[in-house]
């Protein structure tokens, strides 16, 4: 009716709209609860996603930074076995004059000071390291590296000042070198890539280690595949030419699947937060629905309401926006040491990156936080400036459109849930598209929550009311006509719920799976191997005294050798074991079927499920395999399972590798004891077997265990803080709406007590109700939940890692989710609670 | 209200783009190195043997390397010509220089002598140079000399004996290639080395604190294949070899030099260089080699330069046009000398100029034209 009449043109048009704008914000600032949910979910939803994009970045670059000093432009590189490389080999190639561009390395891990960091020693021939690494590394410190006793150069001279000391340790060898300045980069400034890494001459890296006429690697930059060829007809069999650009690929690969997992977490809690976002606008939109009616009946238009609500919530998100950035930085230190440590332990060395905040991730962060608000609130925000003056005032047409919603999103929600299906169906390889179908999958289920649990409270409540009485039921008949409020709260607590179920529970699966492989596969019960780099290898003659050791009833052996497959850089495991140890391979393909005749047969491989589902190779297939009499085909005569490598593994007999492959001895030593021998006795004994190693790691079966499983959990971490920093959302989410729900009903509440309910009866009907609300929105995220977990083990895993697991669903997961759920909205109840009690009736009465 | 909040998240964006950019303002610049910063050896703790004038030359011995001194090279540098008359000029050397070592390092890595080689092309007709270096130490075979049969490599650069000549003569195969380019050339002496300067004692200062001991085979009759981006060109000519070995090069306030060797149309070789100083005459020496083999120092007049040349990656002024003026028994003798080409900038780690020049002049009041070679360091 006031649609075409102006308001007071006494500040002009522009005026008008801050005077409105300048009435909202005072308006908020008397009640700053739900801006500041919506402020909160923009916050945590961009700190999410900037945490896990800065925190994946960092980890990649980190990965190409530490590529770039170890390999710098080299395309491929000479390895030899586990001592190292001959170094006449070096001379062979630069002799030879067709690949000039070589550069022989001699590098270690070693710790400095007593520290507990390890870095890596990189003893370079800086002048022809130039052609690899572009960089001097030493600048003009070729002659400094002579005329001075063991100089070294440092990443950064604040720390470690020139002519200062280092104590360099390698096992048990420790020399004091000197630094003698900076890494430089190729333009001779300091490296600020350098983090990580000491370099010295190669003289004096040799010296260190004591590996006389032997190198780590010969790094080289070849122009072509022909080339690659051609080196490798002149190369000794004994030693192995690997394409660099296919690990550093096989690499990126292998960190590819961890980094898409933590990307969905972080979507996961950005749309959790759109919920929310939505929740508090309908919120802020609902509790000023007489102050819009007024400014409606004083003539305001829909289209000036509409554009002022949409200022205030541009200046929420854009604070939200910029506090989210920064808070995503600092979250994104404390991921980054998390991640930086599982890809350690599963991939590779990384050195602790410096966080870095690239263009990319803030322009990606800010478009997502400015969409997903704009998502989010631009369909309460049109629906307020769009209804008319009379409607905006009455609230049970609020609950009636939400009831209809809640139904008219159910087709929509099964279609999600069709879609999120089929997606993941027909994703193939893609993880991307494999998540987002998961998405989809529990976000259909979820979106019909609400319309469930008006359902359920429909059914429940004469079923209350006949047996815990009108208090219970009349919390269950509040529940069911608010589900305006509590609606959108309860789709994102069910989702990030049902989240959380499905991925502990998968995890949970995950370590159970592992421990029973450690328990079918570890059956010994010491492990003994060399720490010694250049002494890895145990004797014939340490074999034989083993053979005699009091206490011992029988020893394997198994070494692992790196070899280049048409399917890329592989593990080959070679091992000398009886027919009983062979017996805990989990043997999964041909089942049933003992293979240790096979097995030592000639030419035969076992390969693990994970190199046979990547590679799609089954039982009975051949794989060329590069031994030292050129390629030969070996049989595949069953697979396992493995967890000990998710790019895949060949296992072969000790006889087929002693014939086909460079065999320096075994590096690793499994013994069972006699009934009755303690592991703790034994050990000393094997350090002082004659010919043994200089030093010898002996663990036992329950250490190495242990470490197996430590190594798991931490792997975890940083999901588990994705997973809580989830759940705090929907709950802080879940929690507001629920307080903010109960303090909008002072009045009403204010009406019951006058009519005679006592505070005790009050107090139980809001806990109670709240409860209930939390508990269902908890029940429904159950079977999501399950439904997850199934889709994370059965397709997102074999995708990812190429391995199957058992499914355990601990009913103990299930009952905590149920329970975090209620809980935290039984919580909700208390502060309302709290508030009525101490509110006298008056107060309450004299809002209406 | 809403251009204010536009604005806010305008001027938020710009603050991060900029943050961001920070990290990328290092300039683009190419490192300045010299063979000095890379192999200099002032700080050096060693001894040294210096080169003495009363030191008498003997072959094959002196082919061989001089491990006490601090600097010596095998260089080689020819003018050739294809079938087809196309020119060519080329560069090939040696260089070795000794340092310090740790006597309680015992591996191969720890040695006392590092070697350097560098080569080049100047392909005339295409205007064309490229160049290339290599450097390792003296260990596991990778560089080094060997008199009998005489062969002085790095990596698989070599110049080998290919057949035994009287003990003062050398006949050699030389091969070096770099990105793209490589020459495999036969050199054959014609007759015994000039020893320069004094019996081969060869001042470089007017002090004398600097000297070195130095040989020539001016005219080593040149055949073989230069190719080219996968073309191989037969190419015949002339070149010149110097031995040269010291361990005071260049006094404190020397700063560089500028050398030529030419080969006259009447058979006739010049060898003149000055050693420019910070401050006062440059030191200056020349020398006529008849075609007898007959040596005749020459008064040096001037050594001028006429025109530069600034090299577009470096900004250095190199001066490529040359006037030389020296007194002979022949009368005065006058020389023009340009580059075939301007850019022949050896941009390595050692940066200077050497190239192919043509000269053109007088003896007396015969008109005399030439090929030969300028070697200009120094310049910055």
């Amino acid at each position: 009716m006031a649609s075409s009449t102006k308001p007071h043109k006494f500040e002009g048009h522009d005026g008008a709209s801050g005077l409105l704008l300048k009435i909202f914000l005072r308006e908020q600032k008397k009640s700053p609860g739900p801006i500041l949910l919506t402020l909160l979910s923009v916050t945590i939803g961009v700190a999410a996603i900037v945490g896990v994009d800065i925190t994946s970045h960092s980890a990649l670059s980190e990965f190409e930074r530490a590529n770039k000093l170890n390999s710098g432009l080299a395309t491929h590189q000479i390895v030899g076995d586990v001592r190292g490389l001959d170094e006449n080999i070096y001379t062979k190639i630069k002799l030879d004059g067709r690949f000039p561009n070589a550069a022989p390395i001699v590098q270690t891990e070693v710790t400095v000071n007593s520290g507990e960091r390890s870095w890596q020693l990189l003893g370079i021939d800086p002048l022809s390291d130039y052609r690899i690494r572009e960089s001097g590394l030493l600048g003009d410190g070729y002659m400094q590296q002579i005329e001075k006793a063991w100089p070294i150069h440092v990443p950064d001279t604040k720390m470690w000042p020139i002519g200062s000391t280092l104590r360099i340790q390698y096992g048990n060898r420790q020399v004091d070198f000197i630094v003698a300045g900076e890494i430089l980069n190729e333009r001779d400034q300091p490296d600020t890539d350098a983090d990580g890494f000491l370099v010295t001459d190669i003289m004096w890296a040799q010296a260190f280690l004591k590996r006389l006429g032997l190198l780590t690697r010969i790094d080289l930059r070849l122009n072509s595949e022909t080339d690659a060829r051609q080196l490798q007809s002149i190369l000794p069999n004994s030693v192995r030419l690997i394409d660099l650009q296919t690990r550093h690929t096989a690499q990126r690969d292998m960190t590819r699947a961890f980094r898409t997992n933590l990307t969905a977490l972080g979507y996961l809690t950005l749309l959790v937060s759109m919920f929310l976002i939505y929740n508090s606008t309908v919120f802020q939109i609902a509790r000023r629905r007489g102050m819009l009616s007024q400014l409606r009946a004083i003539g305001y238009t829909h289209h000036e309401i509409t554009r002022i609500l949409g200022t205030e919530l541009s200046i929420i998100a854009l604070t939200g926006v910029s506090i989210g950035v920064c808070l995503g930085y600092l979250l994104s230190s404390l991921m980054l040491a998390l991640v930086t440590d599982t890809i350690n332990i599963l991939y590779f060395d990384l050195a602790q990156s410096s966080v870095r905040l690239p263009i990319e991730t803030i322009l990606k962060s800010v478009g997502m936080g400015f969409l997903g608000t704009a998502i989010a609130g631009v369909v309460p925000i049109r629906e307020a400036g769009r209804i008319a003056v009379k409607s905006l005032s009455i609230r049970s047409f609020e609950e009636d459109k939400a009831l209809t919603l809640s139904r008219k999103i159910i087709p929509i929600g099964i279609c999600c849930f069709v879609m999120g299906a089929l997606l993941i169906i027909f994703s193939e390889q893609s993880l991307a598209i494999a998540f987002a179908g998961l998405f989809l999958l529990v976000l259909g289920p979820a979106a019909c929550t609400p319309w469930l649990i008006h359902q359920i409270c429909q059914v429940l409540a004469p079923l209350v009311g006949n047996t815990l009485g009108l208090v219970a039921k009349l919390a269950i008949v509040n529940i069911r006509s608010h589900l305006s409020r509590t609606g959108i709260s309860v789709i994102a607590l069910s989702l990030a719920v049902s989240a959380s179920l499905g991925v502990t529970l998968m995890i949970d699966s995950f370590r159970y799976s592992v421990d029973n492989w450690i328990h079918h596969y570890m059956r010994s019960d010491l492990y003994v191997v060399s720490t010694m780099p250049d002494e890895p290898y145990f004797s014939d003659l340490f074999r034989s005294q083993m053979e005699v050791l009091e206490g011992v009833e029988s020893a394997g052996y198994s070494t692992r050798i790196s070899i280049q497959t048409k399917f890329g850089l592989h593990n080959l495991l070679a091992m000398d074991i009886s027919a009983s140890s062979f017996r805990g391979f989990m043997i999964q393909t041909p089942s049933e079927v003992d293979l240790w005749k096979q097995f030592n047969q000639s030419r035969t491989v076992l390969v693990t499920e994970a190199f046979a589902n990547r590679h799609a190779i089954s039982v009975g297939d051949q794989i060329s395999l590069p031994t030292t009499q050129g390629d030969i085909p070996f049989e595949v005569i069953g697979i396992y399972l493995d967890y000990s490598s998710e790019h895949g593994l060949l296992a072969t007999s000790w006889a087929n590798f002693n014939r086909y492959f460079p065999n320096s001895g075994p590096t690793t030593v499994s013994v069972v004891l006699e009934p009755g021998i303690i592991p703790s006795d034994i050990k000393q004994r094997i350090k002082n077997i004659e010919d043994a190693p200089e030093q010898l790691l002996i663990r036992s079966n329950r250490e190495l265990r242990e470490q197996i499983l430590y190594i798991f959990d931490q792997t975890f971490e940083i999901t588990e803080l994705l997973r809580w920093l989830t759940l705090l959302v929907a709950i802080t989410g879940m929690i507001f709406s629920l307080v903010a729900l109960q303090l909008e009903r002072s009045s009403l509440n204010a009406k019951f007590k006058a009519v005679g309910f006592s505070r005790a009866q009050l107090t139980l009907q809001i806990i109670f109700e709240t409860s209930i609300t939390g508990f269902l929105a908890g029940l429904i995220a159950i079977p999501l939940g399950l439904m997850l977990c199934m889709c994370l083990i059965d397709v997102i895993n074999v995708r990812s890692f190429g391995w199957t697991m058992m499914t355990r669903i601990d009913p103990v997961f299930i009952f905590a989710t149920a329970g975090i759920s209620t809980l935290s909205a039984s919580a909700a109840g208390i502060y309302p609670a709290m508030r009525m009690w101490r509110t006298p009736i008056t107060t309450g009465l004299r809002d209406e | 209200m809403n251009r204010v909040v536009i604005g806010v998240i305008c001027l938020f964006m710009i603050g991060f783009i900029l943050m961001s950019r920070i990290d990328n303002q290092y300039a683009e610049t190419e490192p300045v190195q010299s063979v000095s910063s890379i192999l200099s050896d002032s700080t050096s703790s060693r001894d040294y043997d210096y080169a003495q004038p009363d030191v008498v030359m003997q072959f094959p011995g002196d082919h061989g390397a001089h491990e006490n001194f601090r600097q010596e090279w095998w260089y080689f540098t020819g003018n050739l010509k294809s079938q087809e008359g196309r020119e060519f000029g080329y560069q090939l050397t040696f260089f070795r220089f000794a340092h310090a070592s740790r006597s309680e390092i015992q591996n191969a890595w720890n040695t006392d002598q590092t070697w350097m080689a560098h080569l080049a092309v100047s392909d005339i007709q295409s205007n064309r140079f490229q160049f290339a270096q290599d450097m390792s130490r003296q260990s596991l075979g990778l560089a080094g000399v060997k008199i009998k049969p005489f062969r002085v490599w790095l990596n698989n650069w070599h110049a080998a004996e290919t057949e035994p000549l009287d003990s003062d003569r050398l006949a050699l195969h030389l091969h070096a290639e770099g990105d793209g380019f490589s020459i495999d050339l036969f050199v054959k002496s014609q007759s015994a080395p000039v020893l320069q300067g004094m019996n081969g004692y060869s001042q470089k200062s007017h002090t004398g604190k600097s000297a070195s001991h130095y040989y020539s085979y001016p005219d080593m009759e040149t055949s073989g294949q230069i190719r080219i981006d996968g073309e191989t060109f037969e190419v015949s000519g002339t070149t010149w070899m110097d031995r040269e070995w010291s361990s005071a090069l260049l006094e404190a306030n020397q700063i560089g030099w500028d050398w030529f060797a030419l080969h006259l149309d009447t058979g006739d070789k010049i060898m003149a260089f000055q050693i420019r100083q910070e401050k006062g005459d440059a030191y200056r020496y020349a020398v006529l080699i008849r075609p007898e083999r007959q040596t005749i120092p020459l008064n040096v007049i001037n050594m001028n330069p006429t025109r530069n040349w600034r090299s577009p990656k470096t900004k250095i002024d190199y001066p490529i046009g040359w006037e030389l003026n020296f007194h002979s028994e022949q009368g005065t003798i006058s020389l023009e000398i340009n580059t075939l080409i301007p850019n022949q900038e050896m941009d390595l780690l050692f940066r200077y100029y050497e190239g192919a020049v043509q000269v053109h002049g007088q003896i007396g009041s015969q008109d005399i034209t030439g090929r030969g070679y300028m070697e200009l360091t120094g310049y910055n």
